[in-house]
C-alpha cells in the first residue's frame, strides 16, 4: 500500500527533524531552526497525505472507514496530532527548542508501528460495534487530548532539565515562565478534549451496548486520568502550584494517559481491547 | 463566655471552610483516582468460585467485606462520590453571589481604587480636545471589542469595553454539570433496569430476563419479524439486523429494523442488537423436491413444516416429516444420533404412508442427496431447511440517561467557555487639563494574560497616536 510506504518515509523525516532541532539547540542557528520547522511541516503534510490515502484505500477494498479503528491506525494518528499541536505551539510561542523533545516522540510512535510486528497495518473491515460516527468523534477528541498532554509532558521534562540540571547555563533553554505557561496551555487544551472524548465515548457505548458507563478498565482509566488533571487544575488555582510542582504533576498525568492508551490494552482486559 | 462563643463560631466557620475548601476537592479527586485504580487491577464481579481459584477463603472473605470485588458500588466509593457532591454543592452555593455579581455588575467607571488593583495600566497626555478624541477612541476600541460604552461623571469621561463576560460562568456551569451527571447516574441505578431476551424469528415475547434470573414483564409485546447477518467478502460479520414489531394493547404500534449502534426505543425501553444464534429445535419451513428414482424429470417441490405431512398427488402416498437432526451420525451400535445443534449434517426422517398404513421409513440428507440407503421408489432432495434463527437483544430502561446527557452538554459548554474564552476588560478615563487631555488606560483579562498584554500594548500605541 502506498500509504504504508509514505509512513515509513515520514518516520525518517521526523527523525531528521529531531536531529535538526538538536543541532539548533547546540548552535542556535536561525537557518537550522527554520530548516527543522520546514522538515517537520513536510513530514506532517506527508502524514496527512498518507492518512487520506489510507482512507481511500479502505474504500477501494470495499469497507471504507476513517483510519482510526485499530491500534496501528490510532498510533499513527496520535503521532500526527502530536506534531500538529507542536507546530501550532511553536508558531504561537515562537520557541523551537521544544521540537527536540517532541518530534522524537512522534518518530518513536511511528517506528513502533512499522518496525514491530505486533501491530497489523492491514486495513481491516469494521466489526459492527465500531461502525458509528460517535467512534470517530470519540477517537479524534481523545487523541487531541492525549497529544496535548504529550506536549505538556515534553515541556515539563524540559522545565525540569532547565531548572534542575542546567541552572547555571542560562539561555539554552526557554525561560521557565514561558515553559510553565505552555504547560498550562497544553493542559487547558487536553482537559476539555479528554472530557469531550469521555462523553462521546459514553454516547457511543450507549448506542452500541445499551449503557453509557460500565466501569470497563479503559473507561475507568480515562476517568482516573480525568480526576488527576482536574485535581491539577484546582491545585494550580488555589495553591498556585506552578513551575516545578506543576511539571512533576504533568509528568505523572502523562503516565496515566499512556497507561490509559497502552497499558489497559496489554495489561488489563476489557471491551476496548481492539482484538 | 465571650471567649467560648468566639470559639464555637470559629469552629463552625472552620467546618464550613472545610466543606467548601479546594483542599478537600483535590484530596477527593486524587483519592477517587487512586481507589479506581484498584478496581482495574482486581477483576470485578466474578463469581465466588472464580475468586476462590485465586484466593484462599480467608483473604477472599476479607476482600469481599472490603467491597473491592464490586468496588465502584461499594459503600466507601459511593461515600467518596457523595463527599465530592457535598463539596461541590457547598462550593457552588458559596459562589452563587459571586456568580450573580459577575452576571449583573458592570463597572464602566474607572475608579482610583480599581487602578490600584490592576496590573496593566498607563497614563497618556495628549494635546487634543475631548470632542476630537472621543470618536477616535471608540473606533480603536471597536476593533477588538463589541460596543464600547461611554459614561460621564463629575465632568470626567469614562470609556469601557469588555469581551466574553459570560465565559466567567463557565466554572460554575461545569461544577453544576458534575452534580447533574451524578444525579442522572443515580436515577439510572434506582429506576433503571437491564435485561436480555432471545426471540426466534416470527415469535413474540413480553418478558425479559434480569441479571438476577427473574423475569420482568414489559407490558407490551415484541415480535422478531426477521433477522439477517451480512458478511464482508473475507467472511467477517458486517452487520446484524433484526426487524422488530411492537404490539401494545393488541395493536401493532411500530416496526423498526435495529442493528448494532441503532437501537429501538419504546416507552422508555431500548432494545439493542446484542447477539444471535440458531434455534435448532425450532425449524422453519422445509422445502423438499420429490422425483421418481432414475427419472430425468426434475420432480416437484413441496413445502412442509416439521411434524407435518404432505401428499404426493396421483400416488395416494402421504409423506410425514417426522424428525430433524441438524448433525446426524450413527454411533458404534448403528443407532442414529444427533451430535450437535450446528448444521453439520442436516437430516430428515420421513415416514411414508399409503392410506393409514406405514409403508416405509427413511432418512434423507441435505449434503448427500444421492445416498443409496434411501428406500422406496421416490428420491427426496432437501432443497432448504428454513432454519429459524433467534435474535439476542439487550433491553434497558434508564430514566436518568437524558439527565446525564443534559449534564454532559452543560459540562462541555462550561469547560469550553472557561478554557477557550477569557473575560477581558479595558477602561479609558479622560480628563481635560488646560489644553491637554489626560488619559488613564487600564485593562484586565481573566485568562491568557500574556496574550492580553500584547493586545493592551497595541491599543496603547494606537491611543498614543490619536
Ligand atoms: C469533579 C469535580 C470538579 C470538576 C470537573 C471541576 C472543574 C473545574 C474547572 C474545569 C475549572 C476551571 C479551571 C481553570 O480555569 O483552570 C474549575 C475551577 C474551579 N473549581 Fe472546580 N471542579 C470540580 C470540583 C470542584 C469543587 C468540589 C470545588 C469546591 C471547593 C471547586 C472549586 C473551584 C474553584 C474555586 C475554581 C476557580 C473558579 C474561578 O476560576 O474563579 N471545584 N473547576
Amino acid at each position: 500500500m502506498v500509504s504504508s510506504r509514505i509512513l515509513s518515509v515520514v518516520t525518517f523525516v521526523y527523525l531528521l527533524s529531531t536531529f535538526l532541532y538538536i543541532c539548533y539547540l547546540a548552535f542556535r542557528s536561525k537557518v537550522i531552526g527554520n530548516l527543522a520547522t520546514m522538515v517537520t511541516l513536510s513530514g506532517l503534510i506527508g502524514q496527512i497525505a498518507a492518512f487520506i490515502l489510507r482512507w481511500k484505500e479502505s474504500y477501494a477494498l470495499g469497507y471504507g472507514h476513517i483510519p482510526l479503528s485499530n491500534q496501528f491506525e490510532s498510533m499513527v494518528f496520535f503521532a500526527l496530532v502530536i506534531i500538529f499541536i507542536y507546530l501550532v505551539i511553536e508558531y504561537k510561542v515562537k520557541i523551537k527548542t521544544l521540537g527536540a523533545f517532541v518530534t522524537p516522540v512522534a518518530s518513536i510512535l511511528l517506528a513502533l508501528t512499522t518496525l514491530t510486528d505486533s501491530f497489523s497495518n492491514e486495513i481491516q473491515p469494521l466489526v459492527p460495534a465500531l461502525q458509528s460516527n460517535w467512534l470517530t468523534y470519540h477517537v479524534i477528541t481523545c487523541f487531541i487530548g492525549y497529544a496535548a498532554f504529550a506536549v505538556s509532558f515534553g515541556v515539563s521534562i524540559i522545565y525540569l532539565i532547565a531548572t534542575v540540571a542546567l541552572k547555571e547555563r542560562q539561555g539554552i533553554l526557554p525561560d521557565e515562565g514561558v515553559l510553565d505557561d505552555v504547560n498550562y496551555k497544553a493542559i487547558a487544551i487536553g482537559f476539555p478534549m479528554l472530557t469531550i472524548g469521555i462523553i462521546t465515548g459514553a454516547a457511543w457505548a450507549n448506542y452500541a451496548w445499551g449503557s453509557y458507563w460500565s466501569w470497563d478498565p479503559k473507561e475507568t482509566w480515562s476517568l482516573i486520568t480525568w480526576f488527576f488533571y482536574a485535581a491539577f487544575l484546582h491545585a494550580r488555582y488555589t495553591h498556585g502550584w506552578r513551575g516545578k510542582k506543576a511539571a512533576i504533576l504533568s509528568i505523572v498525568g502523562f503516565v496515566a494517559v499512556i497507561f490509559t492508551y497502552f497499558g489497559v490494552n496489554y495489561l488489563l482486559t476489557g471491551l476496548h481491547s481492539y482484538a | 463566655m465571650k471567649h467560648n462563643k468566639g470559639k464555637t463560631e470559629g469552629s463552625k466557620k472552620r467546618k464550613n471552610d472545610f466543606l467548601t475548601s479546594l483542599k478537600l476537592t483535590i484530596a477527593l479527586l486524587l483519592l477517587l483516582a487512586a481507589v479506581s485504580i484498584i478496581g482495574t487491577l482486581l477483576p470485578q464481579n466474578l463469581t465466588e468460585g472464580e475468586y476462590l481459584r485465586h484466593y484462599d477463603t480467608a483473604s477472599y472473605n476479607m476482600l469481599k467485606t472490603l467491597g473491592v470485588f464490586d468496588l465502584y458500588h461499594s459503600w466507601w466509593f459511593i461515600l467518596l462520590l457523595f463527599l465530592l457532591c457535598i463539596n461541590l454543592l457547598a462550593c457552588s452555593i458559596k459562589n452563587v453571589s459571586r456568580t450573580l455579581k459577575i452576571l449583573t455588575q458592570v463597572n464602566p467607571l474607572l475608579t482610583d481604587d480599581q487602578i490600584k488593583n490592576l496590573t496593566l495600566k498607563t497614563r497618556i497626555d495628549k494635546k487634543i480636545s475631548l470632542n476630537d478624541a472621543r470618536e477616535k477612541i471608540v473606533r480603536i476600541l471597536k476593533k477588538d471589542f463589541p460596543s464600547p460604552q461611554e459614561n460621564s461623571e463629575n465632568g470626567i469621561r469614562h470609556f469601557f469595553c469588555e469581551k466574553a463576560r459570560y465565559s466567567r460562568l463557565g466554572f460554575f456551569i461545569t461544577h453544576i454539570s458534575v452534580l447533574i451527571i451524578l444525579i442522572g447516574g443515580l436515577m439510572g441505578t434506582f429506576w433503571g433496569l437491564k435485561g436480555n431476551v432471545e426471540i426466534p424469528e416470527g415469535a413474540s415475547i413480553h418478558q425479559v430476563r434480569l441479571p438476577n434470573g427473574l423475569m420482568f414483564d414489559l407490558g407490551f409485546m415484541v415480535r422478531c419479524d426477521d433477522f439477517n447477518v451480512a458478511y464482508y467478502p473475507n467472511g467477517a460479520p458486517k452487520d446484524y439486523k433484526s426487524s422488530l414489531t411492537i404490539f401494545d394493547d393488541g395493536k401493532e404500534v411500530l416496526t423498526k429494523i435495529i442493528e448494532v449502534n441503532h437501537p429501538l426505543k419504546y416507552k422508555g425501553f431500548a432494545f439493542y442488537q446484542e447477539s444471535f444464534g440458531e434455534a435448532a429445535d425450532q425449524r422453519g419451513e422445509i422445502t423438499l423436491r420429490v422425483r421418481k428414482k432414475r427419472s430425468k424429470e426434475p420432480g416437484r417441490e413441496f413445502h412442509v413444516n416439521l411434524g407435518e405431512s404432505f401428499t404426493l398427488p396421483t400416488t395416494g402416498l402421504r409423506i410425514k416429516v417426522n424428525r430433524f437432526f441438524p448433525d446426524f451420525i450413527l454411533d458404534e451400535n448403528g443407532t442414529v444420533m444427533n451430535r450437535s445443534f450446528a448444521l453439520h449434517n442436516p437430516a430428515l426422517e420421513l415416514l411414508i404412508f399409503k392410506g393409514d398404513e406405514l409403508q416405509t421409513q427413511t432418512w434423507v440428507f441435505q449434503k448427500f442427496p444421492d445416498f443409496h440407503g434411501s428406500k422406496g421408489e421416490y428420491q427426496f432432495l432437501i432443497q432448504d431447511i428454513g432454519t429459524k434463527v433467534y435474535t439476542g437483544l439487550q433491553v434497558t430502561k434508564d430514566p436518568g440517561v437524558n439527565v446525564v446527557w443534559a449534564g454532559c452538554i452543560l459540562m462541555i459548554l462550561g469547560i469550553l467557555s472557561t478554557f477557550f474564552f477569557s473575560h477581558q476588560q479595558v477602561w479609558i478615563r479622560t480628563k481635560t487639563v488646560g489644553n491637554n487631555l489626560e488619559l488613564v488606560m487600564a485593562g484586565t483579562a481573566r485568562k491568557n494574560r500574556i496574550g492580553f498584554e500584547k493586545v493592551f500594548e497595541r491599543l496603547k500605541a494606537e491611543i498614543e497616536n490619536i
